[in-house]
């Protein structure tokens, strides 16, 4: 996984694809109310992703370097916690609602996909504090 | 931890992309250990140190408590 500052932009409107995916699983009207915005949100994210990449002089390949590595091994980590966390609390609830396979496998893709997502951002963002 | 990586740059007139080619890193991995944000490898300290012509316990300050 290579992820740079420029690749957040995409990797959300991605996110957000998969999002309304989701809902769309749930609510085929709310999906109908969310298509435009996040569309549009979507191809403006994916155009300042491009200025940024371009920018950045990462448009065709990011470079990796130890710290990156980390940080990927640290949001993989995290994710894969929350997600078996998620799992089990979120498998009563669909046992209750009845929801089917696919509202189930899309729920915890987008959840991991999200939790990836936000302690990645956290840890390149944030840095670790020297003690 | 404290560094003073900004000062001996400064003294061989280099930049943090400079430094951060010469050793072979991203520019914000030399910019998070300059603030103290990120603990580099003994390898990367090592070849930070060897870069700017001084020593591992010169390039970084502890804090001893």
């Amino acid at each position: 996984m290579k992820i740079s500052r420029s690749s957040y932009f995409m990797l959300i409107a991605l996110l957000l694809l998969i999002l309304f995916m989701t809902i769309n699983q749930y609510s085929i009207e709310i999906s109908r109310q969310l298509f435009l915005p996040f569309i549009i949100i979507a191809i403006i994210l994916s155009i300042i992703g491009s200025i940024v990449a371009i920018k950045d002089k990462e448009f065709i390949r990011i470079i990796p370097d130890e710290r990156t590595k980390k940080i990927d091994r640290y949001a993989g980590y995290y994710s894969w916690w929350s997600t078996l966390l998620f799992i089990s609390v979120f498998g009563f609830i669909a046992d209750i609602k009845g929801l089917t396979i696919h509202q189930i496998i899309l729920t915890i893709f987008t959840e991991m996909y999200l939790t990836f997502l936000i302690f990645h951002m956290y840890f390149y963002f944030k840095g670790e504090e020297s003690s | 931890m404290k560094t003073r990586i900004k000062e001996l740059r400064a003294r061989y007139n280099l930049t943090q992309e400079d430094l951060a080619k010469k050793v072979g890193v991203r520019r914000e991995t030399i910019l998070f250990i300059e603030k103290g944000k990120y603990n580099p490898s003994l390898q990367l300290a090592h070849d930070i140190a060897k870069t700017l012509q001084t020593t591992i316990d010169d390039l970084f300050i502890f804090n001893e408590q």
